[in-house]
């Protein structure tokens, strides 16, 4: 297949590739694992005179404990956050969302900061980031800011980051030992698939595993960009878990999301879709208290 | 634009080669090495047909840039065999009748190898797992995963008897 033409630029630092996209960001693309941009260069929607690499610049590749944060490089694959011992045990939700990502073939060369720079409202891991309160570094030549994730996407596909900026690593709260996670997922079938809707949780218990001190939910897929449905929350915590308050909570979602819709939609089917997908997710969560010590 | 150097192991074998920035792996292959085990048919990165691997780790080759393999290690279906005696994974995809059209198998084989090279034990789900981006048209999945549990099979036992 013929691709547009371009020149490959690769730098070794992170100093070199900020100081090409401060001259030429605004026509750069930049590459890690490609898996979104390949499509976009075949489509000709993209059509960049310079196609920047990412792969091999030097610091964009780890995953840490950071003073009780958890730091992750951009570069970092979905294959990676599967395997990693550090998120199966602090934040299983983020692992459990890149195991659903397209097939092993994608998830062996898609990368985290591509899965959110990408902006797709169906990004897999973006609802698990949510819950886990994210945020990013975003850096130029001259600049170096933070942003939270809510506060990244201003529409489908279209993201705060200016051309001469990338981000440079995606921090997240290391939730207390005991806290339970979700991530549910709605598609046509199990692999190779968009997801139509999907759910992260995350629910804070305290010392008995009985009551609920705090509680996180993202819904995926189902509104333009990715929020936490507070209202939601508030319903879960403090109490104990009871059918008619999951219930609830899960209705909060539903009809929160169907409020902030787009022509996107079918709510006929949605509506209680999303519903049984919340409660299938602080169910699943809940279960997990016996497994633990 | 300008033409590109790149360095890679391609089925253990140095190459270094001078290429356009704006051709897949797939088509680095195909058109510029001659190998055509890897298949293309959607171009997208769903159906798997012409899946490599890179540094060990399965890949649509459809789906990377050229110029991201430099100093990378490239396997494809042409580096599977030693000589005329097949893989494990190949000779028992023949004993099993796993072939059909045969236009999915060199992806589904490199889906497998990543998985052989990586674990010595593996159970009929970790093979549906690691063919879960392949399809076959044939539907000849059951024959595939057949195939593949008993070249694991009969790789566990030889193991074990230090054969």
């Amino acid at each position: 297949m013929i691709l547009p033409e371009f020149d490959f630029v690769t730098f070794d630092t992170l100093k070199e590739t900020l100081n090409l996209l401060n001259r030429h960001g605004d026509e750069s693309k930049l590459i890690a694992g490609g898996t979104d941009l390949m499509i976009k260069l075949k489509s000709g929607e993209a059509t960049p005179k310079y196609i920047v690499n990412l792969s091999s610049c030097e610091g964009l590749n780890y995953l840490k404990d950071n003073n009780g944060k958890i730091s992750i490089g951009p570069i970092v694959t979905h294959t990676e956050l599967i395997n990693s011992s550090l998120l199966n045990n602090f934040a299983p939700v983020l692992s459990a969302a890149a195991g659903v990502i397209g097939s092993p073939q994608i998830r062996n060369q898609g990368t985290i900061g591509g899965n959110i720079c990408n902006a797709s409202p169906s990004a897999d891991t973006v609802p698990a980031l949510m819950v886990l309160n994210s945020r990013v570094k975003i850096v130029s030549h001259d600049e170096e800011r933070w942003a939270s994730l809510k506060d990244f996407f201003l529409s489908p596909h279209h993201t705060i980051l200016k051309g001469n900026e990338l981000i440079a690593e995606i921090e997240m709260e290391k939730l207390p030992e005991g806290t339970l996670f979700s991530f549910q997922r709605v598609s046509r079938r199990k692999s190779m698939d968009i997801a139509q809707m999907s759910v992260a949780v995350a629910l804070v218990m305290d010392e008995n595993k009985e009551h609920v001190l705090e509680a996180r939910i993202s819904p995926g897929s189902v509104t333009p960009t990715p929020v936490r449905i507070h209202k939601a929350e508030k319903i879960l915590e403090g109490e104990i878990l009871t059918d008619n308050i999951i219930e609830s909570a899960a209705e909060e979602v539903s009809r929160r999301a169907i409020d902030m819709t787009d022509t996107r939609w079918i709510p006929e089917y949605k509506k209680p879709a999303i519903k049984g997908l919340v409660i299938r997710a602080i169910k699943d969560a809940m279960g997990q208290r016996g497994q633990m010590q | 634009m300008k033409k590109i150097k790149i360095n890679f192991i391609l089925n253990d074998k140095k190459q270094e080669m001078e290429i356009p920035p704006n051709i897949s792996l797939l088509d680095l292959l195909r058109n510029h090495l001659g190998l055509t085990g890897a298949k293309k048919v959607c171009e997208s990165g769903e159906c798997g047909a012409c899946t490599v691997l890179i540094n060990g780790k399965a890949v649509n080759s459809c789906m990377v840039l050229a110029p991201q393999v430099n100093g990378k290690r490239i396997q494809t279906i042409e580096g599977m065999s030693s000589g005329s005696s097949l893989h494990p994974l190949q000779k028992a995809f023949v004993d099993k009748g796993a072939v059909q059209c045969g236009f999915c198998t060199p992806g589904m084989l490199m889906s497998l190898k990543a998985l052989y090279d990586e674990k010595t034990k593996v159970g009929r789900e970790e093979i549906k797992r690691a063919i879960s981006g392949n399809l076959c048209r044939c539907t000849g999945y059951q024959q595939i995963i057949e195939a593949a549990d008993i070249a694991f099979k009969g790789r566990a036992k030889s193991d074990f008897t230090g054969i």
